[in-house]
């Protein structure tokens, strides 16, 4: 996982996926900033929901 | 002409909403009622008469708790389901019988009245298309759920065809029973798709053998230094988490009856002087709601119409509530967002006060606790 590995710097171990997922959902700053850094697709009616987030 | 029978409505009905049995006979008749094959009511009558059965059918079903950390996507929901019998027999040997399936929860008036002699189960929660769960989240073509609210969703699983979740082109087939109860337990869809397939949907489909029902999409919560999270059983028979935001103002709510005070006589001077028992105060919580959008009105309007509101995660506890908003006032005609406060009077009155760290003292580890780690506890 991409995204992740270039977040810990390394290829996170199960427990920094669990944080990486807390840090996906939670409704903070951080998540904003993960967003940012992540490719985010946009779907159809998106316009009421969060973008969805995919990392290669 | 000796016994006619009928039942409204017929088939699927809510508990919540009138059940009428309307009996016409001729000789003296017994009627029965069945829930799950246990006999719950009988009576009797002769002529033309009718009975209201919602009651005894109500007492009988029990709301749901699904929760977010089952490890199911579907989650059995049984106990807000009850199948049902009645009986009508006379003494003239004739005899009438129905089965039909109750749900927890009902409609409002103005919804009954204009469904007339239609079905809503046949109308919303078994059609092939649009909103099918037991929520008021969301409209009829899609559903919106906060990424704070998010909680199982129940539903009734189709009666023909196979449900399934999808995403960007992926997707899990949801197997259920025809015609039975489940929760959508969508923390863990989005888990799934989490483990399995790199991302983290933020709208997904639901499909019924591939054709679209209804999408359900994660709306972003605000920012906010203070939430707090309500927990109610819904006009629907389905318990819904409500975030709320903003400060909360702590303060009690006395009983209107006063104090009962007496008086002891003092030897030392000579006379009388006034003394009273401890005094048991109510906690009381103010919460602004936050912003709330013309969609989310009614959902909270339905929280404080609510029998069974807990509030959650308040102290470590989940703590019963009586929520009231005395001055709920917003404009009729909708434009942006408004606020209001709504006052979350606690079901338990105390007259005596323990410190606040005895919760960990009493094995609930955290900061300052000898079971305090290095983690962000």
């Amino acid at each position: 996982m991409a995204k992740a590995t270039a977040y810990y710097g390394h290829a996170p171990s199960n427990d920094e996926l669990d944080e990486f997922y807390r840090l996906l959902t939670m409704p903070s700053m951080e998540r904003d900033v993960l967003l940012e850094a992540s490719t985010v697709t946009v779907s159809e009616n998106q316009h009421f929901a969060i973008p969805s987030v995919v990392w290669p | 002409m000796a016994l006619i029978v009928s039942l409204t409505p017929a088939s699927r009905l809510f508990a919540g909403n009138p059940v009428k049995l309307s009996i016409s006979t001729s000789s003296l008749c017994k009627y029965k009622v069945y829930v799950n094959n246990v006999l719950a009511y009988t009576g009797s009558g002769i002529g033309s008469f009718y009975t209201y059965l919602q009651d005894i059918i109500a007492a009988r079903l029990v709301a749901p708790r699904p929760f977010n950390n089952d490890a199911r996507m579907l989650i059995p929901a049984t106990s807000g389901v009850r199948e049902c019998l009645v009986s009508v027999e006379n003494a003239a040997g004739e005899y009438w019988s129905t089965t039909f399936t109750a749900y927890l929860g009902g409609m409002s008036r103005a919804v009954l009245r204009s469904l007339g002699n239609s079905n809503i189960f046949t109308n919303r929660f078994l059609a092939s298309t649009g909103n099918i769960f037991f929520t008021l989240r969301g409209t009829n073509d899609y559903v919106t759920v906060k990424e704070t609210e998010i909680s199982p969703l129940l539903f009734i699983y189709p009666l023909a065809g196979r449900l399934s979740v999808e995403y960007g082109g992926e997707s899990y087939n949801l197997d259920g029973d025809a015609g039975a109860m489940y929760a959508l337990n969508i923390e863990k869809i989005r888990r799934a798709f989490y483990d399995d397939y790199k991302c983290l949907p933020g709208l997904f489909n639901i499909r019924l053998d591939g054709d679209l029902v209804v999408s359900i999409g994660i709306t972003p919560a605000e920012l906010s230094r203070d939430r707090y999270y309500l927990r109610f059983l819904s006009s629907l028979g389905a318990y819904e988490v409500l975030e709320m935001k903003g400060l909360a103002r702590r303060g009690s709510a006395e009983d209107n009856a006063e104090t009962p005070t007496f008086d002891v006589f003092d030897d030392l001077v000579g006379g009388y002087r006034q003394q009273r028992g401890r005094v048991a105060l109510r906690p009381k919580l103010s919460v602004s709601t936050g912003d709330v959008t013309e969609d989310e009105l009614i959902f909270y309007q339905d929280m404080l119409a609510s029998e069974d509101v807990t509030l959650l995660g308040y102290h470590g506890q989940e703590i019963k509530v009586l929520p009231s908003s005395p001055e709920l006032t917003f404009a009729h005609n909708f434009s942006g967002s408004q606020s209001f406060n709504v006052d979350l009077i606690f079901s338990d009155q105390d007259d005596r006060y323990s410190m606040d760290d005895i919760d960990a003292r009493l094995g609930d580890g955290r900061i300052h606790t000898h079971e305090f780690t290095d983690q962000f506890n």
